[in-house]
């Protein structure tokens, strides 16, 4: 709707805009006006009748009190007088019908209950219910139906006689509307005439003509005033333009250098980020072999740590093995001591024997010595015959005794060889013991010397494993300072990267913006 | 369904019991006059109305029983007396069928009182009682004499007045 009016002419458009306006207010001003009256006319009607039930109400007080139903329906016969009324009811004050009107004649039903008291519409019809007192007490109810015809009659008068002033003042509107917009549209028309001229010919020399003094003149003179400053636009225009193609040319040969320069600080940028990476792998080629350095002298240091306590124990040991070794060469001069004695007993040993054999040598002699007396007193006794019998016995046991001891002497003897050759065993066996003492002596005061020698290397030795563990600390921490160093350059290239690689890009952008500008000159210069 | 009918209609009944206590049907004569008597003093209006409620007066041999008590619901007093000097004082004197051949005597004694006149004997509103109860076919009726209440000045309520057949001169 709105779209098509905005295509109209504009001859039309003022038209329309007169008498739709016109015809809009007229017609909400008719709407207002009916739903106000309809308004007052229920407000009127609903008051009206709550009167009259009042009315009828205080007649109908005795009837109903004294339930006299004859009574009670000649009081509200007095509604006739009033046609709009179609029915109405009294009830007594339990709520039963008791007397009714128009239920005959309109074939009205009323309701068999008491209502909420009050007016409302409903269906076309303004129903009503009132309490009926009598002393300030309710003893019962009173209904009355009342149509709305009256209402709807008026109403239909109202609609007619709106429709009436809404042709009229249309048709008045119509005819000023005609004038007026002649006197607005005119001035317009010229305008857009001119405009139509100047822009088809393209001649600013062109001039609309004023007919008022109102704000279309005003604009008349504005737009015949903006013809003559577009014309001497137009010479200015010209005179710039060809200042323009001249920079232009200035610009497009200045974007020639630009970009030749653009193109050198990217090949720069390039080798610089090449550079730059290359950097990087090495410096994390290094980083690795520092840790794998670092990780080797930590071990090593370890391993020092190891020898300098193993030396430590090793020094201990030798020590406890020295005092064993002086241990043992006392232990061996004891032995040597006792060796000595034991020598000087199987010496006295020997000495003694020697003696024993020689006393063995005087028994055995003696044993000789009664065997041949005995064998003598046996011949003297067998020369002495009888007497001598018991003297030959005598001489037979003396003989005995003194073989006895031969024998005796004999085994002595024996045993005194054994003795003697047992005795000269031993100082053999002593000798030698003596001596290999004398050698044990000797080798552990070797042993002990040598022991002795090995301690003072070992602590030697300890000395330098603690020496090189304290190094090996060092160098580990040389080399922890070496690897945050080279973590330092790795972040120093990969930064120095970055920065080649923001430096291409802004190189790039610089490049095409010259590219741009190249373009820009270039269609300005078309 | 049958039994909720039943219900509704014996609340119903109920109802009407109590409220409707001029349902003929159910009522006696005595009944349906004790009503009235209570309706008449709504309808009425004394020179000096009363304070409290309003009295009736009972004099002869009482044939209400406790009717009028009843009807009035403790809205009116009653008094029950042989002697009218007792009952002067009253608002309405009811005159028993008793009294029948003392009337004049009676309303001579109340003149210059303003009492309401009512009784059932016969032909009362016409021999100058106020308002005399008839029968007709077992409904009760009322006769007014408005001069007599007029005189009495008394302010007879002209809706009470259409309702009971006007009898005597103005």
């Amino acid at each position: 709707m709105l779209s098509f009016i905005r295509n109209l002419p504009i001859r039309r458009k003022l038209g329309v805009a007169i008498l739709g306006t016109t015809a809009a207010s007229l017609v909400a001003a008719c709407a207002a006006f009916i739903g106000y009256e309809v308004r007052t006319y229920r407000a009127s009607m609903a008051e009206d009748m709550t009167l009259l039930a009042d009315v009828l109400a205080v007649n109908s007080t005795a009837a109903l009190q004294f339930q006299n139903q004859s009574d009670a329906e000649e009081v509200l016969r007095a509604l006739k007088a009033e046609p709009d009324i179609l029915a109405a009811g009294l009830y007594s004050g339990d709520g039963r019908l008791f007397a009714s009107y128009g239920t005959s004649q309109y074939g009205r039903e009323l309701p068999s209950q008491v209502g909420q008291e009050g007016t409302r519409f409903s269906n076309g019809r303004l129903v009503l219910f009132r309490p009926v007192l009598l002393n300030g007490a309710r003893i019962g109810d009173i209904h009355l139906q009342a149509g709305l015809h009256g209402m709807y009659h008026r109403l239909r008068t109202y609609v007619a006689i709106s429709a009436l002033v809404l042709t009229a003042s249309f048709l008045l509107a119509f005819v000023l509307a005609s004038r007026l917009q002649r006197l607005i549209a005119g001035p317009i028309l010229t305008l857009t005439e001119t405009a139509r001229l100047v822009s088809a010919k393209k001649d600013y020399s062109v001039r609309a003509m004023k007919q008022s003094d109102d704000e279309l003149g005003l604009l008349t003179d504005s737009f015949n005033q903006m013809l003559t400053d577009i014309g001497q636009r137009t010479g200015d225009l010209e005179k710039a333009s060809g200042s323009l193609r001249t920079q232009a040319v200035e610009i497009t040969s200045s974007v020639g250098v630009l970009n030749s320069a653009v193109t050198e600080i990217l090949e720069a940028t390039n080798r610089l980020t090449t550079t730059a990476t290359e950097t990087a792998a090495a410096v994390s080629e290094t980083s690795t072999t520092v840790e794998e350095t670092r990780q080797t002298a930590q071990m090593s240091n370890q391993r020092a740590q190891f020898v300098s306590d193993s030396a430590q124990r090793a020094a201990e040991i030798s020590q406890a093995g020295r005092k064993a070794t002086d241990d043992a060469a006392a232990g061996m001069n004891r032995v040597q001591e006792q060796m000595g004695s034991l020598t000087q007993s199987i010496v006295r040993l020997g000495e003694q024997s020697q003696s024993i054999g020689a006393i063995v040598a005087t028994v055995e002699d003696l044993a000789g010595q009664s065997q041949l007396l005995a064998v003598n007193a046996a011949i003297e006794a067998a020369k002495a015959g009888e007497h001598g019998r018991g003297f030959s016995v005598v001489a037979h046991e003396v003989r005995n005794l003194a073989e006895q001891s031969k024998r005796a002497t004999g085994q002595v003897r024996t045993i005194l060889r054994d003795i003697q050759r047992a005795t000269s065993a031993a100082m053999m066996a002593t000798d030698q013991s003596r001596k290999a003492v004398e050698d044990g002596v000797s080798q552990s005061g070797r042993a002990g010397e040598s022991i002795l020698n090995l301690a003072g290397k070992i602590t030697d030795a300890a000395q330098a494993a603690t020496q090189i563990a304290a190094s090996g600390r060092q160098q580990v921490a040389g080399m922890d300072q070496v690897a945050s160093a080279m973590t330092s350059i790795h972040k120093a290239t990969q930064q120095s990267v970055e920065s080649a690689k923001r430096l291409e890009s802004a190189a790039r952008n610089l490049n095409d913006l010259g590219q741009k500008l190249k373009l820009m000159v270039e269609r300005l210069g078309a | 369904m049958n039994k909720a009918r039943f219900h509704t209609r014996l609340a119903a009944s109920a109802i009407l019991f109590l409220l409707a206590p001029l349902a003929r049907a159910q009522y006696s004569e005595y009944d349906v006059k004790a009503a009235f008597l209570y309706n008449f003093a709504q309808f009425v209006k004394w020179p000096s109305a009363p304070s409290g409620p309003v009295t009736i007066g009972v004099l002869g041999q009482n044939p209400f029983g406790g009717a009028l008590e009843s009807a009035g619901r403790g809205q009116i007093n009653v008094r029950y007396s042989q002697r009218l000097d007792d009952l002067k004082n009253c608002q309405i004197l009811f005159i028993c069928k008793s009294e029948r051949g003392r009337i004049g005597e009676i309303l001579g004694g109340l003149e210059g009182a303003s009492v309401l006149t009512v009784s059932d004997a016969d032909q009362f509103a016409h021999k100058g009682g106020m308002i005399g109860f008839t029968m007709d076919n077992g409904k009760v009726h009322f006769e007014i004499n408005p001069g007599a209440g007029k005189r009495a000045g008394l302010e007879i309520s002209s809706k009470l007045m259409r309702l009971g057949k006007i009898v005597g001169s103005g």
